[in-house]
């Protein structure tokens, strides 16, 4: 288990480097940032000084051993774009925002897909089960950014029951939420109902079911336990498009999360930002793999001799 | 099994229960907008970009400008001006027992030198601000201040009004707190003080020691936001009483009970330029080989379009033409009301002249490469650009051009132009309205500086005639020459002068006057007039 756990983890050092090399040579191949902070009007005298200010004026491999070597000691940079705050102080600012709501997204989505898929499963071929399809159909069919919009128009505007926009309480949550896990919930719920379908065919469930146990314990309990383990490797799959779903779900709910903050740094090339971001999303989706992967060797002990 | 199946909607149901409890009553005192995202959020003015419309509340420049006419007045921080006769030394009079936010005391001549200092020291990066540089600044007494510049800077308080380059910061806190000092609460001395500030919002509360109008309303509660609908949603729904929404959503706003409100005089001036025509004697970088080097073409592409349709389609709530690109407007040097009894002539729909003229030009067999190349590029307040270039494409394969429409982000037109590689036609716009000499050193004959390269001898003898004069006369008459000169090159394409619009509630929002003559276009927080 723990030669299993460390070769996880070295790859995973691995592909966080290869990740700072991506993410340093696209922020590069997006051009400079000096030509998106200067106005119009600035001349080349300007664009001068500010290159020469930022740093930009050493050759490229110069720019990425600085960069790597102040990484390993936790300081991305100082941001271009919000000059006197770092581009690691502004990603963990926002950090809480997008887990936050990635987090309740996820909790939704499960709350949705999970009991779905378990009664199209439970009631294979009928109305419910047509009723799980159309979730599925419908999940994978809207995108987030629209769903979002007429979410607002409708639990927001028409019937005043929630905020549209911004963080608050609970209540700010819902909507961007519902919009965020939305997606999830058809692949989630899909998986869920494939699961529980080769499970409840299982030779345990029929000597349970002989045994006198309730039909709702069997589902519910015995079937529903072993059939969680594909779901659960889904798990680390939907991290990443939690933070990815964040870009556009914070832009439409104006959430002040790492997602938007990526998009302004983007748009500005603030380079450090940009890549405090993309590191960190990267760190925390190799991180919830990794946990995926501990949980699921747990789970199934024919994984760690392979 | 159906209770173990209800379990889901009922949690569900609860947590929906739950928040509507938990949500953020809007105070009535509180005035809240949702405006357009500030291109940087910080507290350090003069190291952002962009940010006027969100720091207007609570940081004032040294010139104030009347709400209704736009006219810079002695209103504000200074009283009174003047230059001396060739435009190097300008004096400036504070006024006096303007109070800074937060209890930092009385404003004086230091806090202005102290302002200079910081805008124009290594990290500032606001646009414009390298024709701040260069002055040597000083304090002659408590409510005096001069700047003396090594040339003449006969538009200085443009920069310190309508562009407001330089916003005045206590020296006193900077002396206390240092950056970090600004950082947290920054002090100013506009009509309302910074409160606090976090990703995506800047509170402000009404400073009752302003010495100016005072506001109505006791706290302002900027959010940004960039998405077009939620900023109509959060309208609709009562969370906002004003937004800066894009001009296709007012209709909306407006059939939903919402008022619009205007500013008083045009905010942006809006074109398509001719790129890459910088063609002084000997200039490699010309781009001869481009079809709209040719003047004929030039008047072909403008007679080519219908500037009502457009105007109809895009501006619906009503936009000025512009006669010479940016540089002529009312009120500044040179300008000549005659060019728009000849716009007709020179610039109308006419495709019958417009094909006569391809035709006269060879159009398109003498020229290597016909293609006319129009960029599709975002313009900070004018989302419609996009359709504007669509459409220009569309009149233009109409009329018989080769026409390309090409995407390209705003940031990379810069460079090329700042490379003088720029052979594009693309979108371009200037706010505010800028004095005639800014104008041409921006938008005119300035090699190896301008943005959108339209230079020739003539044009650039012109313009050092017209910066050497000192007499008004002589300066107003090279000035109009310039124009007509400009205006019969067909230099660009204008389309329109347009005001800056916003949304507001009118059960919230009595009325709210602005000039739209300055950099955050609309601005004049304290004039927006409660509605009870």
């Amino acid at each position: 288990m723990q030669r299993y756990l460390l070769r996880r983890v070295f790859q995973s050092l691995l592909a966080m480097l290869a990740i700072s090399v991506i993410a340093f040579a696209l922020s590069q191949l997006s051009g400079s940032p000096v030509d998106s902070m200067l106005p119009q009007d600035a001349g080349p005298e300007e664009a001068e000084r500010l290159t020469k200010l930022w740093g930009l004026d050493r050759p490229v491999h110069e720019q990425y051993f600085i960069f790597l070597g102040n990484a390993l000691q936790g300081n991305l940079g100082q941001s271009i774009k919000w000059q006197g705050q770092s581009a690691m102080g502004l990603v963990l600012e926002r950090l809480p925002a997008t887990l936050q709501l990635g987090g309740f997204a996820i909790i939704v989505s499960t709350l949705i897909a999970v009991p779905v898929g378990v009664i199209a499963a439970v009631y294979k071929n009928t109305p419910f089960d047509a009723f799980g399809k159309i979730i599925a159909l419908l999940g994978q069919a809207m995108p987030n950014f629209w769903l979002g919009i007429v979410l607002i128009w409708i639990f927001a505007v028409h019937l005043k029951w929630l905020p549209t926009s911004g963080r608050g309480g609970l209540s700010h949550m819902i909507l961007p939420a519902i919009a965020m896990g939305w997606f999830q919930v058809a692949a989630l719920m899909r998986l869920t109902r494939s699961a529980m379908l080769e499970v409840l065919d299982s030779e345990y469930v029929k000597l349970a079911r002989i045994k006198g146990v309730p039909e709702w314990r069997v589902v519910w309990v015995h079937a529903l336990r072993n059939a969680a383990i594909v779901p659960l490797t889904y798990f680390g799959l939907i991290a990443g498009s939690i933070f990815t779903g964040s870009v556009v779900i914070e832009t439409v709910f104006a959430w002040p999360g790492t997602g938007l903050l990526a998009i302004d740094a983007i748009r500005g090339r603030d380079f450090p930002v940009v890549q405090a971001v993309v590191l960190t999303f990267a760190g925390v989706f190799i991180l919830v793999n990794l946990l995926v992967d501990t949980l699921y060797a747990y789970l199934d002990p024919r994984i760690r001799y392979k | 099994m159906l209770d173990g199946l209800s379990r889901a909607p009922i949690m569900i149901a609860l947590i929906a229960t739950i928040g509507l409890f938990t949500g953020e009553p809007m105070a009535a005192e509180r005035l809240t907008a949702a405006v357009s995202k500030p291109g940087t959020e910080t507290n350090r003015f003069w190291a952002g970009a962009t940010m006027w419309h969100v720091m207007d509340p609570a940081l004032e420049g040294l010139i104030a400008h009347d709400a209704v006419t736009g006219e810079a007045t002695g209103d504000g921080l200074a009283s009174s001006w003047e230059a001396n006769d060739d435009f190097r030394v300008w004096t400036f009079k504070l006024r006096e027992g303007v109070q800074f936010h937060h209890g930092w005391g009385e404003m004086t001549a230091d806090d202005i030198v102290h302002s200079y200092t910081l805008h124009t020291g290594e990290d500032a990066i606001i646009p414009t601000v390298d024709q701040l540089r260069g002055a040597t600044a000083e304090a002659i007494d408590s409510y005096t201040v001069r700047f003396t510049y090594p040339e003449p800077i006969k538009d200085l308080p443009f920069l310190h009004g309508g562009r407001s380059v330089m916003k005045v910061y206590s020296k006193a806190q900077f002396d206390a707190e240092g950056l970090e000092g600004y950082d947290a609460k920054f002090a100013g001395t506009g009509p309302f003080e910074f409160v606090s500030r976090s990703p995506g919002e800047i509170l402000y509360k009404r400073f009752d020691d302003y010495y100016g109008q005072a506001a109505d309303f006791e706290e302002l509660h900027l959010r940004f936001v960039d998405e077009a609908a939620t900023k109509l949603a959060m309208l609709l729904s009562g969370e906002a009483a004003i937004a800066d929404l894009p001009r296709e959503l007012m209709s909306d706003a407006i059939g939903q009970g919402m008022k619009l409100v205007q500013s008083s005089l045009a905010t942006i001036q809006n074109d398509v330029v001719f790129n890459g025509l910088y063609c002084e004697s000997g200039d490699e970088a010309c781009g001869d080989h481009l079809p709209w080097h040719d003047q004929r073409i030039r008047k072909a592409i403008n007679h080519s379009i219908n500037r009502e349709e457009m105007r109809e389609v895009l501006f619906p709530q009503g936009g000025a033409d512009i006669l010479v690109r940016y540089a002529m407007a009312e009120g500044h040097e040179g300008f000549d009301p005659s060019l728009a009894g000849r716009f007709e002539e020179e610039y109308g729909y006419n495709l019958e002249l417009a094909q006569q003229l391809m035709a006269d030009a060879g159009y398109p067999d003498a020229f290597e490469d016909p293609t006319i190349l129009l960029i599709m590029k975002p313009e900070s307040g004018l989302p419609e650009v996009p359709v504007m270039m669509e459409l220009l494409h569309a009149y233009l394969t109409a009329a018989g051009f080769q026409a390309e429409l090409r995407e390209m982000d705003h940031a990379t037109v810069g460079a090329m132009g700042r490379g003088r590689e720029a052979y594009l036609i693309h979108p371009s716009k200037n706010a505010p309205p800028r004095p005639t000499e800014v104008a041409f050193r921006a938008f005119y004959s300035n090699p190896g500086g301008p943005y959108q390269g339209w230079e020739n001898d003539w044009t650039t003898g012109k313009i050092k005639a017209f910066n050497a004069a000192t007499d008004a006369a002589e300066r107003d008459a090279i000035a109009k020459e310039v124009f007509n000169y400009l205006f019969e090159q067909h230099v660009d394409i204008p389309m329109f002068a347009i005001r800056a619009q916003l949304a507001y509630n009118p059960d919230v929002v009595a009325s709210w006057q602005f000039p739209g003559v300055t950099s955050s276009g609309y601005g004049h927080w304290n004039y927006v007039k409660a509605a009870n």
